[in-house]
């Protein structure tokens, strides 16, 4: 391999890694976070008791959907295991005559939605996003058109794949390197934290960085849909095919048991039910469709069965899917680790933190390694600051604006109007007065104020959560609830992780410059490899 | 038996580290020769077989390669984290017996 094409790789690696480093950077955290996604809808939910009894909690949404929305176009209901934070239930009223039927806003889904708890009842909980938020938040972002922020993230995804790629070959002894960390030695070690994230977990990096582009496919890449289907609606019907609703006749007739439905449907589809569409409700041309649960299977595409609504009769199941739909099924199922058992989702979470802290480091090895060039490091270029500035505003700022957060979410009164905006909001707070840190305060100063800022905050969550929720870690983990205890422990952990390196970095003193010898051309000329570019350069 | 396949995924990556002139001698007090080397090396590429097969025979035909990937990818951070950070190891080199 030429020297020249190494160095070409390793300019690409640099610039592909920095230029929307800072949006992989909370891309990464929010999508590790929602490896946690149902753990943290209950965590952020403490007055919800865990689900025991399913099928209690499945016959009580019934009765509630059918005293509250008999009359509704349909019903949703999630179905309910110890996982889920309560059975989450929505209606969609039958619609006006002369109005549009078309998608209703967030705020109509809002107002036709109950939470039924682990007894069976409708329950008060807190308003929150919970684990959703951060679902959402790492392929839609926030306050800006969806399909901007996917573009955004998939143009992000495609920097990652080069940056990852180009990565590989730039660092030429990855398997010699493999177990070298050279502590205290400043830009080396950086070099060698950077690449230690990137390589241990490299299988993972691939993996979640090309099954994210699929996830993107469609949208990224539509020519093979424009060319082959002149309605989208086409493609839609044809990947996630579906029962063709009924009209309503006026007929009243009562549903029959959902509990049994969904019994039968776990016999046919051997596995747990995840969802439940009942259309037409209360009438006798009412059905009930039943899906299996993502969590039971590798492919995300999972399969469906229609019931007639008034005695529970199969009438349609969803046909075998195509070899294409499974295989970008199982690639997206593969990206979400909706499959994974605890053990396994453990391990993805890790590797997502392996991957945030290798986009973190590369993002300060830029400066580090920069800062050793400066003619005068007190007057940094304009180009410099900017990318120390970024840094410390997003790697400092946004685990801050998390903190924030979760402690909005534990203070803020629950009676509070649009309270799970609030919350949002709350993140958003800390990071802009991150922001202002960055840019009123010295780069030294900044980051041990907003690590140190964001390690108290984090490790504090537990305690308080001891004291003024049912739900605090001895209390989770006498229950046996290993979520919840897991996700107080994280904090901590996390949160001394922060503390720790606030520390590190307040005790850092740089070691005085030593004069060097400028090699001679002999010297040159036997080194090998002198002119050779590490990786990150 | 995902324990199991997680131990020897540690173990495995453990006795890749220590085939390194560098870890080998700190964590030894030994130089390493190209005999103990090549052992080592072997017994790791073994571990890494073992690791397979505990992986699929914990998680199935289906999740099995996810997992074996992932106990591998852990175990490599577990013994980099303890072969760099990990206090202790020989200052002095000794011979190999």
């Amino acid at each position: 391999m030429s020297k020249s094409f190494r160095q070409s790789q390793s300019f690409l690696h640099t610039w592909s890694g920095l230029l929307l480093g800072w949006v992989l950077f909370v891309i990464f955290v929010a999508g590790t976070m929602a490896f946690w996604r149902e753990g943290l809808n209950r965590w952020m939910r403490p007055e919800v008791a865990r689900i025991e009894q399913p099928y209690t909690v499945l016959a009580g949404a019934q009765r509630f959907l059918q005293s509250k929305a008999l009359d509704a176009k349909g019903w949703s209901i999630a179905m309910p295991n110890e996982r889920v934070a309560g059975a989450q239930v929505y209606w969609q009223p039958q619609p006006k005559p002369g109005k549009d039927e078309g998608r209703r806003g967030r705020r109509g889904r809002r107002d036709n939605q109950a939470l039924i708890g682990a007894d069976g009842l409708p329950t008060i909980a807190r308003e929150t996003r919970g684990g959703d938020f951060f679902y959402r938040f790492h392929f839609d972002l926030h306050y800006m058109p969806v399909i901007w922020a996917r573009w955004l993230v998939g143009v992000a995804a495609l920097a990652m794949l080069v940056a990852i790629l180009s990565g590989i070959v730039t660092h030429k002894k990855i398997f010699k390197d493999f177990f070298t960390l050279r502590r205290a030695k400043g830009q080396r070690s950086w070099l060698d934290g950077h690449n230690a994230t990137a390589v241990l977990t490299l299988p993972f990096h691939l993996m979640i960085t090309y099954t994210g582009l699929v996830t993107l496919m469609a949208m990224l890449m539509p020519w093979a849909v424009v060319a082959n289907y002149a309605d989208p609606d086409a493609l839609y019907d044809q990947l996630f095919p579906r029962f063709e609703a009924q009209e309503r006749t006026g007929m009243p007739m009562p549903l029959t048991d959902i509990g049994g439905v969904v019994r039968d449907a776990e016999r046919r589809l051997d596995g747990p039910v995840g969802s439940i569409n009942v259309a037409e409700p209360g009438d006798a041309a009412a059905t009930i469709t039943v899906t299996r649960a993502a969590s039971t299977m590798l492919s995300s595409r999972t399969p469906s069965l229609t019931y007639r609504g008034t005695d529970g009769a199969l009438l349609w199941q969803s046909p075998a899917p195509g070899g294409a739909s499974v295989t970008a099924g199982a690639m997206i199922g593969l990206h979400a680790g909706r499959f994974a058992d605890y053990g396994l989702r453990w391990l993805y979470f890790l590797c997502g933190i392996g991957g945030t802290l290798m986009v973190a480091s590369g993002l300060v090895l830029w400066t580090v390694k920069r800062r050793e060039k400066l003619p005068d490091p007190e007057r940094p270029h304009f180009g410099f600051r900017l990318v120390e500035w970024l840094n410390i505003a997003v790697v400092g700022g946004f685990p801050l604006g998390i903190a924030a957060m979760f402690w909005a979410n534990r203070l803020l009164p629950l009676a509070l109007k649009g309270r799970a905006d609030w919350e949002i909001l709350a993140l958003f707070i800390a990071w802009g007065l991150a922001l202002v840190a960055a840019s009123g305060l010295r780069a030294t100063r900044a980051w041990v104020v907003l690590l140190g800022a964001t390690g108290a905050l984090l490790a504090t969550i537990p305690v308080y959560n001891l004291w003024a929720t049912p739900r605090g870690l001895v209390a989770t983990a006498m229950q046996g609830d290993f979520v919840l205890a897991g996700i107080d422990c994280a904090l901590v952990v996390v949160g001394a992780g922060f503390l720790a390196t606030a520390w590190r970095v307040a005790s850092y003193r740089p070691a005085p410059k030593r004069a060097r010898k400028r090699p001679t051309a002999a010297a040159q000329a036997t080194t090998p490899g002198l002119q050779v570019m590490e990786p990150a350069e | 038996m995902n324990v199991l396949c997680l131990l020897s995924a540690i173990t495995t990556f453990v006795l890749f580290g220590l085939a390194t002139d560098q870890h080998h001698q700190k964590r030894l007090g030994t130089r390493l020769f190209a005999r103990r080397k090549k052992i080592l090396r072997c017994t790791a590429w073994l571990g890494v077989v073992v690791c397979f097969v505990l992986a699929f025979a914990a998680q199935g035909d289906v999740y099995g390669a996810i997992f074996w990937l992932g106990a591998l990818s852990f175990g490599a951070a577990a013994a980099f984290l303890f072969l760099n950070l990990a206090p202790g190891g020989a200052d002095k080199p000794r011979r190999a017996k």
